[in-house]
């Protein structure tokens, strides 16, 4: 065996698999320096890779980004209790007194109130998208949104889960969400979206109704680049 | 400005976490949230940690306190072009406070478990019970170099090795020079050939 060989034999392998080493390899490491000098650094990349290959345990994912949601949860309701002890109420209208929540296509219903009701109507049993649009005064980096949605509504390939929370930046001006919403019944259900920005928070109500022909109002989920 | 977005869900407890498929367009969606960031980070920055720790709930604490530690940086997260590198810097320096915490020795792996790592070793060795018995000599041998590392030098080893990171990208991980990331090397590698004979008639194959 020459030292090519030595090395081609070596290469055919599985990160960090065990193989047993041939008779000629060994006696050809015994003779040639070089050699047991690439295998033993073989070896040892070969043990740490060996070492690492451990699979992640189960739910590792959802355990960490839980803790992690968790806490942005308490900061923001810590902060929003100190807030409203220090009389910063009337901080937090002017803050959200220009953001309003409205129909897409009635955009000059806008829905001024602390709690607005807005009604919309969606075919049934159909994805559709409805657009929510908040306008912002001014441009807001980190705002946290949340949707829930009635037991009667959901949102597509959700199976069911009617409750969303996202961060987003919020542009100064319009700012619109395209819900792909599920409505079951003809009743129809509320839809209720959260605007917390640092120590503030605005909800907004609106309702959906199920709707037997589909309307003009509504885009169908195929047509995804509105 | 439009920009395609899936939302990412805030994971309840019982349900596991999961991504929303729906192509959305939400036109003030400039920036991805922190679980759409952080979700595929997580196994790789796992793996890492377990190569610090050997130790699979060591390894889980470490990220969960990284994701604790990073989850009100969406921001600059979103900012960073390598996230990984960014991430593993600051683990890093979690990893060396909680050695210091514990007021542990510089010797990484002293409470290393050594079945835990053999049981890493046997990926393939077949039937051979001579095989066997000779993979079982030279893990333990490889697993006695391990514990005389010190975790500078394991670090350094692993991210070199298996992760593949460059000398300069390691020293950026470690706060330290270039040189001092290729004396680490140099070292670790050292001590673990310590005792590497070719009586042991075995490779361990890398990638
Ligand atoms: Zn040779």
């Amino acid at each position: 065996m020459n030292c090519t060989e030595f090395h081609q034999q070596l290469e055919f392998c599985e990160k960090g698999s065990v193989n047993s080493l041939s008779k000629a390899q060994a006696e050809h490491m015994r003779e040639c320096e070089l050699c047991e000098a690439y295998w033993q650094k073989h070896v040892v990349c070969g043990f740490l890779h060996a070492v690492s290959s451990v699979d992640a345990p189960a739910g590792l994912e959802a355990r960490i980004l839980a803790k992690a949601s968790q806490k942005v949860s308490e900061n923001s309701s810590q902060s929003r209790k100190v807030s409203w002890l220090a009389g910063a109420v009337a901080a937090s209208l002017v803050l959200f007194s220009s953001v309003w929540l409205i129909d897409l296509f009635r955009p000059e219903s806008p829905a001024s109130e602390q709690m607005a009701q807005v009604k919309v109507s969606l075919p049934i049993n159909q994805v559709s998208i409805l657009p929510v649009m908040i306008e912002s005064p001014s441009a807001l980096p980190q705002v946290t949104i949340s949707v829930n949605l009635g037991p009667s509504l959901s949102i597509e390939h959700y199976n069911g889960l009617r409750k969303l929370s996202w961060q987003a930046a919020l542009n100064e001006g319009a700012n619109i969400i395209n819900l792909p919403v599920l409505v079951a019944s003809e009743k129809g259900d509320k839809v209720i979206v959260t605007v917390e920005s640092g120590d503030e928070m605005k909800t907004y109500e609106f309702l959906v109704e199920g709707q037997k022909n589909s309307s003009k109002n509504v885009n169908s989920i195929n047509d995804s680049t509105i | 400005m439009k920009r395609a977005f899936s939302f990412a869900l805030t994971p309840s407890p019982i349900t596991s976490h999961f991504y929303l498929s729906v192509s959305t367009i939400i036109s003030f969606m400039h920036k991805k949230t922190f679980e759409e960031l952080f979700a595929p980070q997580i196994k790789p920055l796992f793996k890492v940690a377990y190569q610090w720790t050997l130790n699979s709930q060591d390894a889980e604490d470490l990220v969960q306190e990284l994701a604790l530690r990073v989850v009100d940086r969406v921001d600059e997260m979103n900012a960073i072009e390598k996230l990984r590198p960014w991430l593993v810097k600051i683990m890093y320096r979690l990893f060396v406070d909680e050695i210091r915490k514990k007021n542990a020795r510089p010797l990484a792996y002293e409470h290393l478990v050594d079945e835990e790592v053999m049981k890493n070793l046997f990926v393939d060795s077949g039937s051979d019970p001579e095989a066997i018995v000779a993979i079982d000599q030279l893990g333990r041998e490889l697993i006695a170099n391990l514990k005389q590392l010190e975790h500078e030098q394991a670090v350094t080893l692993f991210l070199f090795e298996v992760e593949g990171y460059s000398l300069k990208e390691i020293a950026d991980i470690q706060s330290v020079s270039e040189g001092t990331v290729k004396s680490r090397l140099h070292r670790g590698r050292k001590i673990m050939k310590k005792q590497l004979d070719t009586g042991t008639l075995l490779s361990l194959d890398p990638c």
